[in-house]
């Protein structure tokens, strides 16, 4: 239990970080992947669906607290996105290459329309969407580095070795 | 029970948790909560962006102390390489000097560089001299040169010292200008005279294998301008069928229409041995 606090820890901490570093290379105005998501799908497709959907949870309110979206949104799809792919990784086998896609892509898809939604629900003025150019191009990012961040994940797990059971 | 659904639990707090947040966006404590968020993980990023500038400014330093050290270690090695041209070039003059006064030659003149500020031009002689303001008292006849490309290039003479402190230098292109110079690839000597804009190397032998792009230097004869300093260039050659000698025009090295700074070799009594 206490490695497994650790391990957590460690993820979100060592997320935070390389977030920050990405961001400090890479100008925000142009779109990047999603790192948060993928790492959260990576989690989840091995089957910890308990740890997806933590960090989901907390690095989409750090992603809210430090971005344009209201409060709790990108929290809220995050922990869904680490649960749905937690409870669909007994369906699929997330070292294929193919199911890493189709996670990616669907999840993306998916909390891009989850963003609007919960925006035109909850936020009184909405900031306006970015379009869906601008969706589809995160997309297609996701969709290119995903079997690289499922790969460090499942590396970043083994070296923990903890029990999926547990996670 | 509880152990099963664990994850949906979980899920289910964060959900509410969430949408709480959303519903009570407004909200004193969820906008609270926020900042608290926004100011919990700010430092962080600072932290890193922070060192990850000074990383580059400590790269950018050390950078900078690895080419000066390689710099300083070029000069080290220049510097020993001219200590030993030094100490070679004072052994040259040692056995010269032997040589010299076995044969009982003369000894070369001897300069002394004073320099000077063009202080301005005549409106009725601006193509054929300059007036130059030196920083030491100098004589008529005294050369004048400049540096143009790293290497020293002839001006003129001194034509007149004038109670002012300014002293008039006859430019190289005037035609009552004239100085021993010889052809630097062939050693071949001539006399040099002003022709308005250009000038013109005359008394050059009719088999002078003189041609055009050749350097023509100073003799050094007479004592006035130390030899081997650049005078011009050939930039065509003269043969008068039947004539004893051939003549070059040959085009000023130095750019007498841009000359701010100049140096006068004052000529000193020779060394004594």
């Amino acid at each position: 239990m206490k490695k497994h606090l650790i391990f957590l820890a460690l993820t979100f901490g060592s997320g935070l970080v390389f977030q920050s570093l990405f961001f400090y290379i890479v100008p925000t105005s142009v779109p990047t992947p999603q790192w948060f998501l993928l790492g959260v799908l990576a989690l989840g497709a091995q089957g910890r669906t308990k740890t997806a959907t933590t960090l989901g949870f907390f690095w989409g309110l750090a992603q809210d607290a430090f971005g344009v979206t209201a409060f709790g949104t990108q929290g809220w799809l995050f922990a869904l996105a680490g649960y749905g792919a937690g409870t669909v990784s007994k369906y699929l086998n997330a070292d294929k290459w193919g199911a890493q896609e189709t996670l990616t892509i669907t999840a993306t898809l998916a909390v891009a329309v989850g963003v609007q939604v919960l925006s035109a629900l909850f936020v009184d003025a909405p900031v306006g969407s970015p379009g869906w150019g601008v969706v589809a191009v995160q997309t297609l990012l996701n969709g290119l580095v995903a079997p690289a961040v499922f790969w460090v994940f499942s590396r970043w797990a083994d070296l923990w070795v903890l029990p999926v059971k547990n996670a | 029970m509880f152990q099963r659904h664990k994850a949906a639990l979980l899920l289910g707090l964060t959900s509410f948790l969430c949408l709480a947040f959303l519903s009570w966006s407004a909200d004193r404590v969820v906008r609270s909560l926020q900042t608290a968020f926004h100011y919990l993980w700010a430092p962080s990023t600072h932290v890193l962006v922070g060192s990850l500038d000074h990383a580059g400014r400590f790269s950018a330093r050390l950078g900078q102390l690895l080419r000066a050290d390689q710099r300083a270690r070029q000069f080290e090695s220049r510097w020993l390489q001219e200590r030993l041209d030094t100490a070679r070039l004072r052994v040259l003059e040692e056995e010269n000097k032997k040589w010299s006064d076995l044969y009982h030659l003369p000894s070369h003149p001897n300069f002394r560089p004073v320099a000077g500020r063009v202080w301005g031009r005549d409106a009725a002689d601006w193509f054929h001299s300059v007036l130059v303001r030196p920083g030491e008292p100098v004589s008529v006849g005294d050369a004048v040169i400049t540096v143009d490309n790293n290497r020293p290039v002839v001006i003129g003479q001194v034509r007149d010292v004038n109670p002012d402190g300014t002293v008039r230098v006859l430019l190289l292109t005037d035609s009552f200008s004239a100085l021993s110079a010889k052809v630097d690839r062939t050693g071949e000597l001539g006399l040099i005279e002003g022709r308005g804009s250009g000038l013109l190397m005359n008394y050059l032998f009719a088999d002078s294998g003189i041609r055009a792009g050749d350097e023509v230097v100073t003799a050094g004869l007479g004592g006035v301008y130390p030899p081997n300093l650049l005078v011009g260039r050939v930039s065509d050659v003269l043969e008068a069928s039947g004539s004893l000698s051939k003549r070059a025009l040959v085009r000023p090295a130095a750019r007498l229409g841009t000359v701010r700074e100049v140096l006068i070799l004052a000529c000193l009594p020779p060394l004594v041995p």
